[in-house]
């Protein structure tokens, strides 16, 4: 009995050992032990001792079988309380905490990870409701995921889940993160609340009650990394978007700035087209030299002007062309600047050897710091030519009007030749009284003949005057002082005056500076408004005393002004207007060229001949000319 | 009033001092005397009357002309012979100058003794004029003595009327035309009726007396 007694022990405890085993492997050792003890419980009495014995062998056999099985049970438990406790470690000493919650979200299970991400120990944890440990501002995410899990789970087979899940996404539902708070304080940040990532899935436990596995994730670290290189990246994106704008801007910028300088240099090669077409059609010489004076470029024109191909010319010097610049020029340490924007007439030098009257005007630019000057010169031997056929022309025309005009003064100057002439007749006639005496009076035959003298170089000066004035003079231009000037020329007319009874007067400027003029084409112009206040005053009533002032005097722009003022009848409206165009005579024999001649040959001096009458009270015409100037005399 | 018989003088108006001076000397080696003037003015304001003589004178000169001075002289009754003397032979000068009296017109340079010459005429002239004048001026005086009664009857005798029909004219008797007749030939020192017309006749030419506007 005690032997079945312990075969019940054994079975039991084999039994409870088998509620360790495997359930298949428990059910098949269960089915064994039960048939076993049905055969016990039967009629071990009524059994044979052969029987018996039998069975007892047989119980013997399946006992050391039994035994053979325990010891592989014992085996397998070992095993299973090794895996067990290595589970265990496992799941405790895991690096991702592990929470297992029922439905209502209280804490069933959770391992040393998760109660240290928590901040709690396991006992405070456990049958607490989850949510408590969360941080306010996700409890809210927390429910809401819970209850998509649920929902979602609730009542499936882990099988289906299983399954589901291959359709799912590839994890569980899941919240990103939550923030929990931790009582604990956690080194150097007290309470400061961690960021844990979660999954979540829906499990039955054996009992099949539902129940939650959460998986914890402490990334603080990594959020704050994420938050870290997001801000950065936000930083660098604003910067980069920034930059971008910023690029765009300038982008833009540029691409008109391309556009503009697409247009200029287009405007560029139109103008440079433009420009070498006038360079190459250009009559005027148009020739480039640097600061050393060496000629860098010449146009066509140089051919016709100075006889040279431009390729000749480049690489020489300019003298070659223009051997002497004006005077002012050449003396100047930096010639070319001092004639820029001014034309000077120079001399240029042809390649056979001639010379060609040039005007030249010197423009000045430089590229790249280096200076040049462009000299435009024109050949103006044409103009010289007509310029100087003009002055011959005015020459003859002033000769042939003196000719007239001492024609007119013919009697007058004779008057005057005469008066001396008279007074050596009348002197030489004493003489001879004189000398037919018996003792003749030497002393005073000496004075009178001394006299006489004197009479005969004066009619030969006013002869000699007469010569000069009338003759088809070539002489140049020379200095001359105008009061002198005048007396000379009022010598010719005294006897007109004379006749006439007319007062003159003199009210000539002291130390005037030098005019530098044709002194004949000056008296002439004198002469003629001498002889027009003349005339002018022979109308004068009886009564009023004819008077002529001859006025000479400096203006402010260093010109000698000259008036010949008369106080005769003035001239009307309509002589004013013609009076000094040619042919226009207010006089019975006159010419009517006097006037004109007068201005015209004032104006080759570079000054001006002006009147102004007022009927009634007389006319004065006045003239101007440029004191002698410096370049005057070479 | 006596004739002036001091010696004649030349007067010269010229503004030319060479044409003075040379004239002055010349006409000074024959004898005579010279007054130089520069200009017209000058002569007006020196000029002696009484003294004889010539005035040799320049047409063209400032101011006052020669001939300006010559219608002066007439004005103001100076009856000096004048000689023009000109740089210019111009005929309309001339011609002016002899329709006022002048002796001769000389043209510049001229023939000295045509010069003097025409002087010693001019001077001639003078000296015979001023007789005249003076024997003119001894009429008048006479004729200025009469009563306007006998200058009445002289005029009358003048013009042949007879004492008759002067006596009718006047209104008076015949016998009181003879006193005045006899006392008229007394005053006028005439020795008979012929001399006294002559004398009369003279003297209204002279001095362009012409008593029968009284008469009217």
């Amino acid at each position: 009995m005690t032997k079945s007694a312990n075969e019940h022990l054994n079975i039991r405890d084999l039994d409870n050992k088998a509620e360790l085993l495997p359930d298949k492997h428990r059910e098949a050792v269960r089915e064994k032990a039960e048939i076993m003890l049905r055969y016990s419980d039967a009629d071990i009495a009524e059994m044979s001792a052969d029987n018996i014995k039998k069975l007892l062998i047989e119980f013997q056999a399946h006992q050391t079988e039994l035994k053979k099985q325990n010891e592989e049970l014992s085996k397998a438990h070992q095993e299973i309380t090794e895996s067990r406790d290595a589970y265990a470690r496992l799941y405790d000493l895991s690096p991702v905490g592990y929470l297992t919650l029922d439905k209502a979200g209280i804490i069933q299970k959770v391992n040393i990870t998760a109660a240290a991400l928590l901040g709690r120990s396991k006992e405070e944890l456990i049958n607490k409701k989850l949510v408590k440990f969360i941080h306010l501002s996700d409890q809210n995410n927390y429910e809401l995921f819970i209850h998509h899990l649920l929902a979602h789970r609730a009542g499936q087979a882990l099988n289906a889940i299983t399954k589901n899940a291959s359709s799912d996404p590839p994890t569980h539902l899941e919240c990103k993160y939550f923030q929990l708070c931790t009582d604990k304080a956690q080194p150097g940040d007290k309470n400061k609340p961690l960021t844990i990532e979660c999954h979540a899935r829906v499990v039955y436990n054996d009992k099949n009650v539902l129940q939650i596995c959460l998986t914890l994730n402490n990334i603080t670290e990594r959020q704050q990394a994420q938050e870290t290189i997001s801000y950065l990246n936000e930083k660098l994106e604003e910067t980069v978007r920034r930059q971008t704008t910023e690029l765009i801007v300038s982008n833009l910028s540029l691409m008109k700035k391309v556009e503009e300088l697409r247009r200029s240099k287009h405007q560029l090669l139109e103008r440079e087209a433009k420009l070498n077409s006038i360079f190459n059609a250009s009559v005027e010489g148009i020739i480039t030299i640097n600061v050393s004076n060496i000629i860098v470029s010449a146009n066509a024109a140089v051919e016709t002007i100075f006889g040279y191909q431009p390729e000749e010319l480049v690489g020489c010097n300019i003298n070659k062309l223009i051997p002497s610049p004006p005077k002012d020029i050449s003396d100047c340490s930096f010639p070319h600047v001092k004639l820029a924007g001014q034309i000077k007439e120079v001399e240029g030098l042809h390649k056979n050897g001639s010379v060609v009257p040039l005007d030249l005007s010197v423009a000045e630019f430089s590229i790249d710091n280096a200076h040049y000057f462009t000299h435009i010169v024109r050949d103006v031997s044409l103009r010289k030519h007509r310029e100087r056929q003009d002055k011959e022309h005015l020459d003859e025309l002033a000769h042939v009007t003196r000719l007239g005009l001492m024609g007119e003064m013919a009697s007058g100057i004779a008057h005057e030749v005469n008066q001396p002439l008279s007074a050596i007749a009348s002197y030489t006639q004493v003489s001879l009284n004189l000398i037919d005496t018996e003792t003749p009076d030497l002393v005073k035959l000496t004075e009178i003949l001394h006299k006489t003298q004197q009479q005969a170089l004066r009619a030969g000066r006013i002869i000699h005057r007469m010569r000069e004035f009338v003759k088809s003079h070539s002489k140049h231009r020379s200095s001359a002082d105008i009061n002198a000037l005048i007396h000379e020329t009022v010598g010719l007319c005294i006897a007109d005056l004379k006749q006439n009874g007319i007062r003159l007067t003199f009210e000539l400027e002291n130390n005037l500076p030098l005019v530098y003029v044709d002194h004949i084409q000056i008296e002439q112009v004198i002469i003629n408004l001498l002889r027009n206040s003349i005339d002018a005053l022979k109308n004068l009533p009886a009564k009023q005393q004819p008077q002529i002032s001859i006025q000479s005097r400096l203006t402010l722009n260093n010109c000698i002004q000259v008036r010949v003022k008369d106080n005769g009848l003035g001239l009307d409206k309509e002589q004013q207007q013609k009076i000094l165009t040619p042919f226009y005579t207010t006089k019975a024999d006159g010419m009517g060229m006097g006037l004109s001649i007068s201005r015209s040959l004032v104006e080759a001096h570079e000054g001006t001949l002006h009147f102004n009458s007022e009927p009634g009270r007389g006319t004065s015409f006045y003239f101007t000319i440029p004191i002698r100037r410096k370049s005057d005399e070479y | 009033m006596s004739i002036d018989n001091s010696t004649p003088v030349v007067y010269l108006v010229d503004d030319e001092f060479a044409i003075r001076d040379s004239l002055a000397l010349l006409i000074e080696s024959t004898g005579q005397t010279v007054r130089s003037f520069e200009s017209a003015e000058e002569f007006l304001n020196n000029y002696v009357p009484d003294q004889p003589g010539c005035l040799l004178l320049d047409v063209r000169m400032p101011l006052m002309t020669g001939h300006e001075l010559q219608a002066e002289l007439l004005n103001r009754g100076i009856n000096i012979p004048i000689i023009f003397i000109s740089g210019h032979a111009d005929i309309a000068d001339s011609a002016k100058a002899f329709r006022s009296g002048a002796i001769d017109f000389l043209e510049k340079p001229f023939d000295n003794d045509v010069l003097l010459e025409r002087i010693s005429e001019a001077i001639k002239k003078d000296i015979a004029f001023r007789e005249e004048f003076t024997k003119k001026r001894r009429i008048q005086e006479r004729i200025d003595h009469l009563t306007s009664r006998e200058k009445e009857v002289l005029g009358l005798i003048v013009k042949s009327h007879s004492n008759k029909e002067s006596a009718k004219i006047l209104n008076i008797s015949n016998r009181t035309v003879d006193v005045h007749r006899a006392s008229i030939m007394e005053k006028m020192q005439a020795e008979n009726v012929a001399e006294l017309i002559t004398m009369v006749m003279y003297c209204e030419a002279a001095e362009n007396l012409l008593p029968e506007k009284k008469f009217h």
